[in-house]
Parts: C-alpha cells; structure tokens; sequence
C-alpha cells in the first residue's frame, strides 16, 4: 500500500513539474524513478551523504566522550527538526491532492498508518545527514553507536509524532465560514504554531554554546537529561540510556496510536466548525494581477497554518539573537546586521511553502490569463513577506538598543527580495509561457543557498572593511536587485 | 468561431485524438459527445491552451492557443468535468480574485456576480469555505467563474454535472441566450437528452477519431435511429454489447 502511495505522490510531484511535463524525455525519466521507491529513495539519499560525511569528520576527530556526547545532544536535533518539518508540510501536501481519497471508501480501520509510513519513506533520505556521525561513534564504541542509532530514531519518531500532531491540530479542521474572527482565531493559531516551531528552534541554539562551553553544558545536560535531545548524552552510560529509551517508547507508542486514530477520524471526517450565516452584499475588491495572486497565497497560509513552517527558518534566525539581546540588555549593530543576512539567506526555504501551497488547483491558473512571469513575481513577493517583515522589527528591535540600526532596514527589504528573485529565476528557468509547479527537492534548496551565500558574500564585501562602507554595500545590493528585475522582466 | 484542423495528441506512444477536425460557428452550439476516455476533455483542454498539440491547428476566434494561450484565455470561459477550486477560499474572495486576474472592471463584476449568485442561488454560501460546499454548489462556483468576463468562446465540459434541476434549467436557458449573442459554445455531456435538446450540430468522437458530425437530423439519418442515444450506441458499435454485459450481469445478480 504505501509503495502505490509513494508511487502515486512522486507521480502528482511530476506531472505537476513544468521542467519534466514539457520535455517527454525527462517526463520519462522521472516517472521512472518515481515508480521504483528504492531509486526514488536512493537517489535522495545520495544527495544527502556528502553534507553526512562533512557533519561525521567532527566526530572521526574527537575522542572525549563529554565532547561526543554534547555533539550528539545538538546532532540528535536533525532527525527530529527533519520529521517535523517534513510531516506537517507533507502530510498537508498529500492530502491537499487528495492522495487519500480513494482509501475513504475502503474497509480500511487505520488509514493513517499508510500516511506515517508514506512520510516516513519521505523523512528516511535525511538519514544520510545524520547516519555516518552514528556510524562514527559505533565504529569507537559499538553499544554507545547502537544507542546512539537507537536515539536518532527516537528522535525521528518524536519529530514525525509531533508533525502529525501539527497536521491534526491545524490542517484537518475544516471551517464552514471565514470572516474577521475566523481570521482573527488563525492568526492567533498561526502565533501559537510559531511560539511552538520557536521553542524547538531555541533548543538548536544551544547547539553553538554546547560546543563553546562543553563543561558547564554537560552540567546542563545532567539537570535536563530526561528531556530530548539532551536525553541522547546518555549514551556513555548504557544503562542509563537504555532505562530512558524504554521510557520513551512507553510513553511515545501509545500517543502515536492515539495520533493516527485522530488523524484517521479527521481524514476521513474533517471536524466541521460552523459558525453563524450573514448573507451580505458582494463587494468587489479588485487588486492588480500579481498582488491578487499573493494575496490569495496569503489567505491560504493563514487558513494552512502546517504551511507556515517553511518561513520558520529566518525566524530561528533571529530567536537567538533576540533571546541574547534581552540577557544582556544590548543588541549591536554587527549582530543586527549578521541577522538580516541570515533571514535573507534562509528566506530561500519560503520557496517551498509559496509553491506547494497551489495544491492540486494549478489547472485553474492555467485556465486564466497569467504569465509565467507574472506567476512567478507573484510567488517571489509571497516569498518576501514574513523574511521582510522579521527584518523589519529587528532593525525596530535593535534601535532600541543603537539608533544606527535604522541605517540597516534597507538590508531588510533587498536581501530577501534578491534572495527570493534568484531562487524563482532559477526554478522558472524553463522556455515557455506555461505557468506551472517546479520540483523543489532539499538539494535545490541547499543549492539555492550557496547561490544566494556568493551574492550575499559580494554585498557583505566591503562590509569586511568596516561597518563605514555600509552604504557601498548597500549600492552593491541594489544593483544586483536592479539585475534580477531586469532578468525577471525579459523572463 | 473554432476551427480545429487535424488535431493529433500524443501521450507519449499512445495516440489520444488522432488527426480530428471540426468547426464551431459563431451562435452555435456544438455538442461534443463521445464515451469516457474518448478524447473530449483532451479537445477542449487544447482548446483552451491548457495542454499543447502533438500537431494540427487550432484557431479559437482566429487566435492560436499554441502561440498565444493567454490572449485565449483571455476570450474563452471554460468549465472542467470537475471543480478545479481554492478550497481555503470562499466564494467571495474566489470572484475577487477571479475578478483581479482577469482584469475584470469594479462595477462589472459586482454586477455579475451578484446576477449569478442570485440566479444560481448560493448567497448563502458566498463566505463558506468552498471545499466546505458540495459537489453541486462547488460546480456552480466553477461555472460562475468561468463566465464573469463575458466570453465570447463558452467550453463547457459535463458542466452540468451535480447542478439541481432547477440550475440545469437556468444554465441551459443561459447557454440559449449566449447563442442568440452570437456566442460559440462547445458543450460535452453525458446526457444524450439534454445535447438533443440543445445543441445546434452534434460530434461524436470514439477511440481519439471523429467519427460523425452534423446536426440531429443529420445523424438520424445516417444510423437510422430515432434518438441520440441509440444513434450514440450504434456508432460507437456499443449496443450489442450492451446486451450481452447486462444478459451476463443478469446471470451473476
């Protein structure tokens, strides 16, 4: 079953693919690969293992056991920060195209089995991330690695757990009415979701101070070892380890089956949350073609709130910052300024969301009267608005701090603007008129982010030399701004 | 008017409409008529730029959606077998950003969508969820949609689909008034009654190929049956199996 699944959902993820549904041979080719899950699967792992074996050199050079230990704490993260991330913006991805529908009408008691291992397969490939570090450690020490291995499922299965959570929470409530409460009720929703995703993310802050302090986090370590991922430092104390492990499986085992069920239950009938009928007038309210088309992308992300996890990333971006700023009651100028490059970076990862959130309704744009190049500033502008919007209150933020702040919220519009020009330039890159949904893997992302780091580079050039050519690098950015529309106008 | 000039579509080695040809007059409407995977909804979605021809012409209102889809797009109105819809929208903010797409002045779509939501009888549901709405009310959502620029060129697919009575009627006294206009219109259902009823020439399309054209009278003739449905059955060489799949079926029930 989950093989017909996987098949099914790489099929949709083709064909909903301009680059491959154009080119016969491609089409061909990634169908191919789509209908074998061990090439899909492998092929994805592969692209992972180089990033895997960079992570593990650390590990093959460090011997104390503290040190592999603290590093295993901030590794165990992956896995967990991976199945979330992938659960809740692909479990809300398969069944906005409605990859479960022929399954509704089927004897079937627990239909959502199928969609944890189906996001499973889907989380498996970043194991090549995480498994050469393990491999490391049990090739030094063989019961701490299979510990170690066992913890990186844990945290996978936690991840997946919660992502599902997310999905059951927020993406299977089906209102019968929008309107300003509605909205109001989403945001606050939105908020939440955001505080939630921050927590996790402030837990990877602690990554850097672990490293930079391994002595007095181990003491952290100790006071909170229950807790994952500290709970993974463990594993040089194998009894320990395995005592925490079962209490993990205990508790996590029934909370999945009780999430499938839920999950299931949704499926199969989304909670209707009615509200009260007011027959009013229709008003248009007319807007110019892109912003009516971001400004539905909009829409949809405040009702599909698991979508908002694309956009979390800048904003673990900031979270340390800002958590710093307030311990030690300054925030400086550098710090500002590392942070706006950062959110314009990692804004490349709101590519995802913009363009997965079409769903299955791309066949009506392309029924309409739109131009690739006006679908994809669409997509750049919706890319740009919460990565801007962060920018913007950090550079608020840090002027309460130093009032030169202010000098940097020009970096708050362009880096994300170029930052998202250059990802869609690259993923619209196809001839043709034809609006459509380009593949977006996690190697296109990271390869979008060392793009978009050598253009950063080039802007943050004459910052090297002192903050006082801030307005050279200024100019640089606007230049290549002023590139990118010129090459998006002739698209 | 549509010309369509030895159409010819390929999904890869599998030959879907094979060199068809056929013309729709301005004030005419052509049903299009075939059994399920025949070819009809490739037709239209070539008609309306969405899919590319293996080879052929296409000329709708003498513009070719192989070389300017969106200008196509700009003059059809087309409603597919099944809702294509926002879900997390709501109708209201659906016919505004309809509106907004197609440049569709202020005043204009207020006025029309207040005709058409009155005439289809969904006020009620106009700030509902659409994917909250059923079937029916979702197609009429779709059929609003498709004719709020005032299209010169109507392709409907099944569109009648899901529709109570009551909308089937007004939509088929609209598709009437369209053709008074001038308008073409290319109809597809599987309602053999309703494409007698209403459709000025008829095209029946089987396995990819066009087999007959013309008008009721016309098909009469050449089959020698009385109604379009046996007209249907014979041409398609589906009425002696018919018998037989329901004899068989009899002796399993």
């Amino acid at each position: 079953m989950i093989r017909i699944l996987y098949r099914e959902l790489h099929y949709q993820i083709a064909k909903r693919n301009p680059l491959v549904v154009n080119d016969e041979k491609q089409f061909k080719k990634a169908i191919k690969n789509a209908m074998s899950l061990r090439r899909g699967l492998g092929v994805q792992t592969f692209g992972f293992i180089p990033f895997g074996l960079l992570m593990a050199s650390t590990f093959v050079f460090t011997n104390d056991r503290l040190v592999l230990a603290s590093l295993m704490v901030s590794l165990a993260l992956l896995p967990f920060v991976f199945a979330m991330y992938v659960t809740a913006i692909q479990a809300s991805y398969v069944l906005s195209i409605g990859l479960f529908k022929p399954l509704e009408a089927l004897p079937i008691r627990l239909g959502s089995k199928y969609l944890s291992g189906l996001l499973f397969l889907e989380v498996s490939p970043a194991l090549g991330v995480i498994l050469p570090s393990v491999f490391v450690i049990m090739a030094k020490y063989p019961l701490e690695g299979i510990l170690a291995l066992l913890w990186v499922f844990i945290g996978l299965f936690l991840g997946h757990m919660l992502g599902l959570a997310i999905v059951n929470f927020f993406a299977l409530k089906v209102h019968q009415r929008a309107g300003k409460g509605h909205t109001l009720k989403s945001l606050v929703k939105a908020v939440f979701f955001l505080l939630f995703i921050g927590m996790f993310m402030a837990m990877n802050y602690l990554q850097y101070y672990i490293r930079e302090h391994s002595e007095e986090v181990a003491r952290i370590i100790g006071k909170y070892f229950i807790a994952y991922p500290f709970s993974v430092a463990s594993i040089f104390e194998p009894s320990r380890s395995v005592g925490l492990l079962m209490i993990y499986v205990a508790i996590i085992a029934p909370v999945y089956y009780l999430t499938l069920r839920a999950v299931w239950k949704k499926i199969l009938e989304p909670s209707v949350v009615s509200e009260k009928i007011f027959v009013s007038r229709f008003k248009a309210k007319i807007t110019n073609k892109i912003l009516a088309l971001t400004l539905k992308d909009f829409r949809m992300f405040v009702r599909k709130p698991a979508m908002l996890v694309a956009f979390l990333i800048p904003l673990y971006m900031v979270l340390p910052t800002i958590v710093d700023a307030f311990r030690k009651g300054q925030l400086s100028l550098l710090n500002v300024l590392v942070v706006l490059f950062m959110v314009g970076l990692f804004s490349v990862a709101g590519a995802d969301a913009v363009l997965k959130v079409e769903g299955n309704v791309l066949e009506l744009l392309k029924t309409l009267p739109i131009r690739k190049k006006e679908f994809m500033l669409s997509k750049i502008l919706s890319m740009t608005v919460v990565p801007i919007t962060i920018g913007v209150l950090i550079v608020i933020f840090g002027a309460r701090y130093d009032v030169d702040s202010l000098l940097l919220l020009p970096y708050a519009f362009m880096l994300p603007l170029i930052s998202a020009s250059i990802t869609m330039l690259y993923l619209f890159r196809y001839t043709g008129e034809d609006i459509g949904i380009p593949e977006l893997s996690w190697l296109h992302m990271i390869f979008m982010i060392i793009i978009v780091g050598i253009v950063f580079a080039l802007i943050a050039a004459p910052l090297v030399f002192g903050l006082k050519h801030l307005f050279v690098s200024q100019e640089i950015a606007l230049g290549i701004l002023f590139i990118l529309f010129i090459i998006a106008k002739k698209h | 008017m549509i010309e369509v000039e030895g159409l010819l579509k390929k999904f890869g080695e599998k030959i879907v409409l094979n060199g068809i040809s056929f013309r729709v007059n301005n004030g005419e409407i052509y049903g299009l008529l075939g059994p399920n995977g025949s070819g009809k909804s490739t037709t239209m979605k070539i008609l309306v730029g969405i899919v590319q021809p293996t080879s052929g012409q296409v000329l709708v209102d003498g513009v070719d959606p192989t070389r300017d889809s969106i200008k196509v797009k700009e003059i059809v109105g087309y409603v597919p077998e099944t809702p294509v819809l926002y879900e997390s929208l709501t109708p209201r903010e659906f016919f505004n950003f309809i509106g907004s797409v197609r440049g569709i002045p202020k005043e204009k779509l207020e006025e029309r969508v207040s005709q058409f939501v009155e005439a289809f009888g969904i006020e009620e549901y106009l700030d509902q969820f659409i994917g909250t709405l059923s079937f029916g009310t979702q197609q009429k959502v779709s059929l609003i949609s498709a004719l709020l620029h005032d299209p010169q060129v109507l392709i409907l697919d099944e569109a009648m689909n899901g529709l109570d009575p009551k909308s089937a009627r007004i939509l088929r006294e609209l598709l009437l008034e369209f053709k008074k206009e001038g308008r073409s219109i290319i109809f597809s259902t599987h309602i053999l009654p309703l494409a007698e009823m209403i459709c000025d020439r008829i095209g029946l399309i089987y396995k990819g190929e066009l087999i007959v054209e013309g008008t009721m009278g016309e098909l009469k003739e050449r089959a020698h049956e009385e109604n379009l449905e046996d007209i249907f059955l014979k041409l398609t060489e589906s009425k002696d199996e018919v018998y037989n799949i329901v004899q068989a079926l009899k002796g399993t029930l």
